[in-house]
């Protein structure tokens, strides 16, 4: 669509005038040398505003395209960054992220880990159905969640299984967010299936600053074993400090964890 | 003359020429629907200041982190004015900002310092 310069503005006015200018010159004469040279130059002058405003036109839509693609990818790697880091069903963190989480935090101070494992899940699933199963893990999520907040973390280690994380030197501290946790998930109801109860095992662990994440974990897994082993629906303390000394006997403290019914 | 200023848009800079103080800034993303039309009356009214210029200290501002081909061809217009603004015996100070990553826009200023030699030009990295 060619736009008249005298209404509309135009990128190239100041060459359109000096064009207008060199034309009319042109048309007057007197025929010298330099006239075939002036018709000569206004030609490819001409032609040149006229690639000039393609190339500039084809830019423009190139770098708006451009732009949105770039707006687009950076959407995508946004969205891309939270699927690496989350779980996609609970939208807590996943379990790689949480582990790599725990471990910066242990090295920064002391730290206390929640594991939690929902009892009798794969009956859940059998009896009600999958569905209903993933809201049972999504609701838990939820509500686990809400009760820790930055610099701690919630988690989902893998099926039924998930953690919590605080920096803390205060097992109690602990303790309460651990039975906080249980009530929460023992006053879970689904909305379309009246019988179903929930209920949790866990286990409450700590450790300085510096020690191995590896071991607490292994630790508190331990320990949550014990949970399970005991009964369920209960929390499993690990009383015995972990130290970067004890480190050798870790594997053992779950002889002198004390065990506390919920 | 009073000052000129627009708020920025989506597409187009936020606009700060007070001319009474001898200060004009021109910052944000520039892609308008026609930098003709968009740029047109701004260039036509610093034309105006510039003409009344005499021996006198002007600051020009510009931290523009985008603008297209349009843009571009608009953006010489006003530098070659100041060009000739700084020949006609004013100060013109350019300062030129651009984010620390981004060297195309530096490069382009670092062209514009080159091709309008009477502007005095400074180049200021941005900290993202």
């Amino acid at each position: 669509m060619e736009q008249s310069p005298l209404i509309h503005p135009d990128l190239f006015e100041r060459e359109k005038a000096v064009l207008d200018q060199a034309i009319m010159a042109h048309a007057q004469g007197p025929d010298t040398l330099h006239r075939p040279a002036l018709g000569e130059l206004i030609g490819e002058f001409e032609r040149v505003i006229r690639e000039m405003r393609r190339v500039i036109g084809h830019s423009d839509r190139t770098e708006l395209e451009l732009n949105i693609a770039n707006v687009r990818l950076r959407e995508l790697t946004e969205a891309l960054t939270y699927q690496n880091r989350h779980d996609g069903l609970t939208r807590l963190l996943n379990r790689n992220t949480l582990i790599h989480e725990a471990e910066r935090l242990l090295t920064r101070g002391p730290m206390a880990i929640i594991l939690l494992d929902i009892d009798h899940f794969k009956q859940i699933n059998d009896r009600y159905g999958h569905p209903v199963g993933d809201k049972v893990l999504s609701g838990l999520a939820n509500e686990i969640s809400k009760l820790v907040s930055y610099p701690g973390f919630t988690g989902r280690l893998g099926g039924e299984e998930f953690a919590m994380v605080i920096p803390t030197n205060d097992i109690r501290q602990a303790i309460i967010l651990a039975e906080e946790a249980s009530h929460s998930i023992r006053s879970l109801r689904s909305s379309t299936e009246e019988g179903l109860r929930i209920t949790a095992s866990l286990s409450v662990t700590i450790a300085p600053r510096g020690f191995s994440f590896e071991k607490l974990y292994l630790c508190g897994d331990d320990a949550l074993y014990r949970a399970k082993h005991n009964g369920r629906d209960r929390i499993e303390i690990v009383w015995t400090p972990l130290g970067p000394m004890d480190e050798n006997q870790t594997g053992k403290t779950g002889e002198h964890a004390d065990q506390i019914s919920d | 003359m009073n000052q000129l200023y627009l708020a920025s848009t989506s597409n187009t800079p936020e606009v700060d020429f007070d001319f009474p103080t001898r200060r004009l800034m021109l910052k944000g993303e520039s892609y308008p629907e026609s930098a003709a039309a968009f740029y047109g009356d701004i260039l036509s009214q610093t034309a105006e200041f510039l003409g009344s210029l005499k021996n006198e200290d002007l600051q020009v501002i510009v931290q523009l982190n985008y603008f297209n081909s349009s843009s571009t061809k608009m953006l010489f217009s006003f530098f070659d004015r100041l060009n000739q603004a700084a020949e006609a015996g004013n100060r013109i100070m350019l300062d030129w900002h651009h984010d620390v990553d981004d060297e195309t826009i530096l490069e382009f200023g670092l062209e514009v310092a080159e091709d309008f030699p009477a502007i005095e030009f400074h180049a200021h990295a941005l900290e993202s």
